[in-house]
Order: C-alpha cells, then structure tokens, then sequence
C-alpha cells in the first residue's frame, strides 16, 4: 500500500468513526430475522468457516491488515520467533520514498513500495522470505531500485557492478541499478554455510535466472506486482500534438502482477485550465496497455461499439468510459472529463426561479427530462432554515447522472459577495441580478452560482455535470489527435515528463492576481510563494516600498498580515471574519478554532522555511467570535488549548 | 467458529456472519451515504436480503456487499439526495487528509465513490468490486484508478 492509499485508507476510517460502534446487535438482528420465514435449507456442502470468507477478501497484502485489524478489532501479530521483522519496517531511501515491509501471519512477507506515483505490491512466501535469496524491482523517478528483505538471523550480501551491498539489521538491502547492472549475485550466510543465487536482469521484463533453490515468487491476485523493466511501453504525447492550452499534468505507471497483465498500464493526462488556471476545464487521459488477448480485453472492456472511425489504423470503440483501440502492439484507452458547463447559462438558469409558498425554491420550468428527486423539506441548521430541491438530468445512468441543487438559506451570514475573495469566483449580471459564480477546482467541475434576496437570505445553485458519459464530440476527436501523437520514451524521458506534468499539476493554482493585490499594498513579489492548507494560504516573500523584505499571509485574495519572522506560538483575531493561528511545534498536524457553542472550524497549515506553521481561518462575523484554537498531533490527538487573543482564557478550559 | 457442515443451523451461521459484518457495513454504508439512518436501513435491508437467500448464495459476503451498495445507490438517488457527509466541524476536529477526504469524497461521481470505500475501506479485490458495484471488472478497475487519481490531488 503506498503512501497515499494508507492516508486514504486512514481518512476513510477516520471518517468511518462517526459511527459508533453498535450497541445492541442481537435486537437488530432479531428485527432482521423475524420478518422473514427461516431459509429451510441449510446448505449440504461443505464450505468455508464464514470467518475465513470474510477474511479471504480482506486478506491482500499489508492493506488486507488493517482491514482485518478493523474488523476482529485488533492488529493480526506477526510471527516473531526472533528470526523474522518483529513489525512492519519502513526504509526511507533519498529522493525515492519509503519502502514497508511485514511479515505476515503465516510467515510471508509483504512489502509496498512508491512507484512512479502508483502503488506496488509485492509479497514473497515463508520460504522464499527466510531463504533470503529473493529479489525485485521497483521502477521511480530515480531509476530502477532493486531490493530484497531476507531474514535477520542470516547475513546477506549481493554483488553487483564491482561493489557489494550489506542487508542492514532488518534484512533490507537495495541499490539504483544502472543500465550496466545486468547481473548480480546474492549471498546468504547462515552459520558458515553459503549459499548463492546469480540473477539477472534483463530488459524488457527481468526473469531471475536461479540456482537452487528458486525464488519461488507469490504473486496473490490483484495485490502484488511482478518485477517490471522501466519504461516497458512508455509513452508521451509529442508536443506538437497538444491542442492550445492542454498541459500534461499527470504520468502514471500502474504495475501488473503476473497473473493479471491487464491491469498494467501507462497512464498520461492533460488538462487545459481556465484563463486564470484554477479550474480544469477539460481533462482527457490515455491508458497504454500491452496488447491485450481477446479474453482480457473482453474483461476490462466488455462488449464496445464500433464507432465506425480509425485511428492508427486500428478501428475505434466505444465504452462506458470513454474509448478503446487495438493496434498490433498496445491497446489505448482514452477517458476524459465532461464538458465545463457554462456558469452564465447556470445563472440564467438560476434566475429563472421562483420561491414557493413553504419558503423553499425552485425552477418555473425545469428542463425537459430534469425530475425532482428531493422537494425542499425545510431543515434547521447553525444559520438557520434552509430549504433544498434537487433535480437529476435525463442523462442518468447506472453509474452516474447529473444533479442541479437549489438551496434557500434564511440567513444569509457572510455576503455572497464575499465568495468573490475566493479562488476561481467571479461576478455575472443576469437580468439586473448581480450573481457570484464559485468554480470548485475540483476534478469533478461543479459551478455554484450564489445571490443575496433583499429578504436578508441566500440562494445558492449548484451543478455537477455527469461524469460517465462520453459521446464522439469535439473534445475527443481532440483526443484522438494526441493519442496519435504519443510516441515511445526512454526511462529518463519518462522521468523528465513526470516531473514536467509534476510542475505543470502544481501551477494549476495560478497567482496570476497576486501582483496586482501586492501593488494595491505598496509591495512587489520577490519570490515564489508558499501555497499550502484548505483553503490555501499564500506565504509571499514581498519587498516593501522602502526597500525591506517581509513575508505576506494571503487567503481568498485577503493580505492578512506581513511579518519578518513570526516564531511565537498564539492565536489572534485578526478581524471579525478571521483567526489567525501560528505555531513553531512541528508536531501540530492541523487546528481548530472553537466557537464558544463548542462548533469547530478545522484546517490544515502552511509551513514557512522558518519552521512556523500558519493558519488562517474565515469565521462567521454574526456568530459569537470563538475563542480557543485547539492544536491537534497526529491521530487526532489534541496537544494544547490556547485562547484568541484578545481572549485570554478559553472557555472550553472552563 | 462456524463451519457450514451438514447439520449446522442455518440461523446460528447468519447470526455470526451478521455480527461479524454489521459494524463495517454500516461504516461502509455510512460513506457511501453520508447519513447515519440511512446506512443503518440500507444495511439492514441489505442483511435481510442476504438472509432471504442465506440458503442459496455461496457467498454471503459478496453478496451482502452487491446489496449493500446496491442499495446505497437506490437510497441516494431516489429518496434524499445528495450523499453529504457531515463536515469536520459538524462532526467533531479532523486532521487534513480527512478534511481533504471528506470533501473529494462528496465530490466524486457515485461509481468512483462506492470504488474507493470498497477498496479503501472495506479492502475489497477488484473482483470483488466488480462484483459488488455489478460491472465488469474493468470498469471496477477503472473507478477505483479514478477515484484514487482524484485522491491523489486533493491529499496532494
């Protein structure tokens, strides 16, 4: 499991954990079981123990733990019979990321490794882990890492390319394999007893040629990689091919094991973002995968349709996500993003609304094919009645449809205008109704159109454009030509392009505005800013008109304040709409601010290089200004109170 | 332990299937829907689906998982959309990655959603998920790829 999937598995749980757990089983089940008659046949075959059904599916590799951990409530202990990884080790190598291995209950060892931005997965089993004499390769920005994790009661030793590496205490030996590095031998010692395995590495796919005895390599479905060459297929789009606007912004190679060849591919994506490059607009992205037999395709595409178009000779098929071709050597599948719908047709979408009697509103005439799915049933919140009505598109499918929400808040709160402060906002004007249109810059483009009503209220419109379906139009004849344009790459290109689409994704968040906000304060940018947090919080590096330096906080295209080091911990209120946290504990993984009823704000912070994390937090101004900031470590461990100034004690110590 | 031989009643076996799977299924169902009633009925629904047919499935949890998302969806699309989890503020602090999680889990498409909590929560194979959100397996693949690219860049 790489870095990210244990963050997402994590957070998931994290999230999972506003539920309790269940108080009184048995009268669910009862409740369950009473309204049926008994099923009267009990099944006359011999299967499984339900446990171990349930613990098959979950058992995969070092994620498969933590599910089974959740579910039996504890952590399964791994074998330690002073032999074998006590725990799971993790090994962080410079430049490449960290590598964590496990042994796992029945002696196999498992280890998840970064691979250029996918997951890898690998597991060897008990004799193959305690022999020591196993290898494999994960390729990375830095090249392809060979490494091994072999017993620690047995010293290890691998030549190769003239020089010999070491297996530290915990069995872990690796190197950067250099284009030379074609074979190598590794060496086991148990007591005074040797034994070697010479392999070698070839390209394309490595095959380790063995003396006694084999590797025997366990490959468990869906969960492990095989050892893979780099840039094995590679491919980029040729930058002629590039319509105008459209920026790689993402690379990734998804590894395959083995036994499922069809879920290897190269993924490349590009994107064009809006004028100021805060939305994505259009996103199109191509898996590359080797040629793939009948029967594998027909697994991971099903039955698709001809369109009756060619492209590189080969014809073009239509499938859920997108679309698919078979050349000779690799078949390419191209998904993309729907189109950005229009925030001015939203608006005058918005405005042709009326507000019902129940206070609740809704379109005078909805679209043809547009159904109501939710009516508008007034609910009590912190601001106050709000009613909303939703309605879902005509386009619906199994997976996905597409969905209009009209929200009516009684209390408007903060000024709608004053969404215009945020990332991506802007004002139209329809039909004498000033409007704020909000992009999200999310993947999934959603555009919300929000207005104040003169009854002190707020309506906001909200659209998300389906997302699964995916008609031959302009975009993906767009599409097609750079599909035709991806040409072979070598490892280092490969690289460089990962890092290029690296550098292109990160840009996204342009500070196109950033100049003309610190001209309108008398100052001018001298370097690249800090751009971190939820919402982002800019750390500028700014020169003052006479001539010193500082460095600037700026939120939603706020200046909040400008400091030449910042190293005391605190909290203040900076105005009636905002707190500003800084802290020099670099154990303080986010805050929250606490208003006084105990409701809390959340956000991550921004580090500057002096160590300081920031924080910037918009607060509602009609509610009682909160008065604490709760630092919060890892696990959600609260570290400390402190009060806002000008507070000086919290409430909630009260 | 049960152990489905001949002679084992068939409500026994239900009762520790059922309180082995109850809890996650309800967190599974809960990220799906983003309600706390509403993934204590389609979890409900889902095991007396399952309980119907315990005589006859040979895989009770894959089964419980189909129905469970199955009804998920159903649950959101025709009753009280849209499937919004509680904010951290509304729930209690979070760190960053579930703030990030919370608000592209809300964002994604219901296919790329119901992926991602299959994979990433309940430690679903893609065969698995595949089978439970009943499309083929490359379509399943292709949600969690999704789902998971998404993730990526708002965990970035």
């Amino acid at each position: 499991m790489t870095d990210l999937e244990d963050r997402l598995h994590r957070a998931l749980s994290a999230i999972a954990a506003d539920i309790d757990e269940p108080a009184d089983l048995d009268a669910t089940l009862a409740a369950i079981t009473a309204e049926l008659p008994e099923p009267v046949d009990v099944r006359r075959r011999r299967r499984r123990p339900v446990w171990l059904v349930a613990a098959a599916i979950t058992v995969v590799g070092l994620g498969a733990v933590w599910t089974l951990a959740y579910r039996t409530g504890r952590t399964p202990d791994p074998v330690s019979d002073g032999r074998r990884l006590a725990g799971p080790v993790t090994k962080t190598i410079d430049g490449y990321g960290s590598i964590t291995a496990k042994v796992e209950t029945d002696g196999s060892m498992c280890w998840t490794a970064p691979s250029n931005g996918a997951a890898a997965y690998g597991c060897v089993d008990r004799a193959t882990y305690e022999s020591g004499r196993w290898w494999t390769t994960v390729s990375s920005s830095v090249g392809t890492i060979l490494l091994g994790i072999g017993p620690v009661d047995r010293a290890v030793h691998v030549e190769i390319g003239g020089h010999t590496i070491t297996a530290d205490g915990d069995g872990f030996w690796w190197t950067v394999l250099t284009d030379s590095d074609t074979t190598f031998v590794i060496t086991t010692t148990a007591g005074s007893h040797d034994e070697q395995l010479t392999a070698t590495k070839t390209s394309p796919t490595p095959s380790p040629a063995t003396s006694s005895p084999p590797p025997n390599t366990v490959v468990p479905a869906s969960t492990t990689t095989a050892p893979s060459s780099p840039a094995t297929g590679a491919v980029a789009p040729t930058a002629d091919a590039l319509p105008d606007g459209f920026v790689p912004t993402a690379a990734f190679r998804y590894e395959a094991p083995a036994t499922d060849p069809g879920s290897a591919s190269l993924r490349t994506v590009i994107a064009r973002y809006s004028t100021d490059r805060t939305t994505v607009e259009s996103e199109i992205s191509f898996d590359v995968w080797p040629a793939l037999s009948d029967a594998v395709f027909a697994e991971q595409f099903g039955e698709p349709n001809d369109t009756g178009e060619v492209v590189n000779g080969a014809p073009l098929l239509a499938v859920p996500s997108g679309f698919v071709w078979r050349e000779p050597s690799r078949t390419v599948s191209v998904a993309r993003t729907p189109d950005p719908p229009s925030a001015a047709g939203l608006a005058a979408l918005a405005a042709s609304t009326t507000t019902r009697e129940d206070g609740a509103v809704e379109m005078i005439a909805p679209p043809d094919g547009w159904t109501v799915v939710e009516s508008g049933v007034p609910t009590s919140g912190p601001s106050g009645t709000s009613w909303q009505i939703i309605y879902n598109g005509s386009e619906s499918t199994d997976a996905d449809f597409p969905e209009l929400y009209i929200r009516r808040f009684a209390n408007a709160g903060e000024p709608a205008e004053a969404s215009l402060t945020m990332l991506g906002s802007h004002a139209v004007e329809v039909g004498g109704q000033r409007m704020i249109v909000i992009d999200l810059p999310s993947l999934r483009r959603t555009v919300n159109v929000v207005w104040d009503t003169s009854d002190g209220g707020r309506t906001e419109v909200s659209y998300r454009p389906i997302n699964d379906v995916n008609p031959i139009d302009e975009l993906e004849q767009t599409a097609l030509r750079v599909a035709a344009g991806l040409r072979p790459v070598s490892e280092a290109e490969w690289a460089a392009f990962f890092d290029e689409t690296a550098a292109n994704a990160a840009r996204r968040t342009t500070d196109a505005w950033l100049p003309g906000l610190l001209a309108a304060n008398g100052l001018t940018q001298r370097g690249e800013p800090s751009v971190e947090s939820m919402p982002a919080l800019y750390l500028v590096p700014v020169t003052r008109a006479d001539g010193t330096d500082t460095t600037c906080e700026i939120t939603r295209r706020r200046l909040i304040a400008c400091h030449d080091v910042d190293t005391v911990d605190g909290a203040e209120l900076v105005d009636a709409q905002t707190v500003r946290v800084a802290t020099t504990d670099p154990g303080v993984q986010h805050v929250s601010v606490v208003y006084p009823d105990q409701d809390r704000i959340g956000i991550g912070l921004t580090w500057s290089d002096d160590g300081v994390g920031l924080g910037v937090v918009i607060i509602d101004p009609a509610r009682p200004a909160p008065d604490c900031v709760e630092l919060i470590g890892s696990k959600n461990h609260l570290l400390r109170t402190i009060p806002i100034s000008p507070a000086t004690a919290c409430t909630l110590n009260g | 332990m049960i152990d489905g031989e001949v002679g084992v009643a068939p409500e026994s076996s239900f009762a520790t299937f059922f309180e082995l799977q109850y809890s996650a299924a309800v967190r599974g169902a809960y990220l799906l829907t983003g309600s706390r009633t509403a993934a204590e009925d389609v979890v409900q629904d889902a095991f007396r689906v399952v309980w119907e047919r315990w005589a006859e499935i040979a895989n009770p949890v894959a089964y419980l998982w189909r129905s469970l998302t199955n009804g998920a969806r159903s649950w959101g699309r025709v009753e009280r959309r849209p499937a919004r989890l509680p904010t951290a503020s509304q729930a209690r602090g979070g760190d960053a990655d579930e703030l990030a999680v919370r608000s592209e889990l809300e964002r994604l498409p219901q296919a790329q959603r119901e992926a991602i909590v299959l994979r990433y929560y309940l430690g679903l194979t893609d065969p698995e998920i595949a089978e439970a959100m009943g499309c083929p397996l490359g379509t399943a693949k292709s949600h969690v790829r999704r789902g998971l690219d998404s993730m990526r860049r708002a965990l970035q």
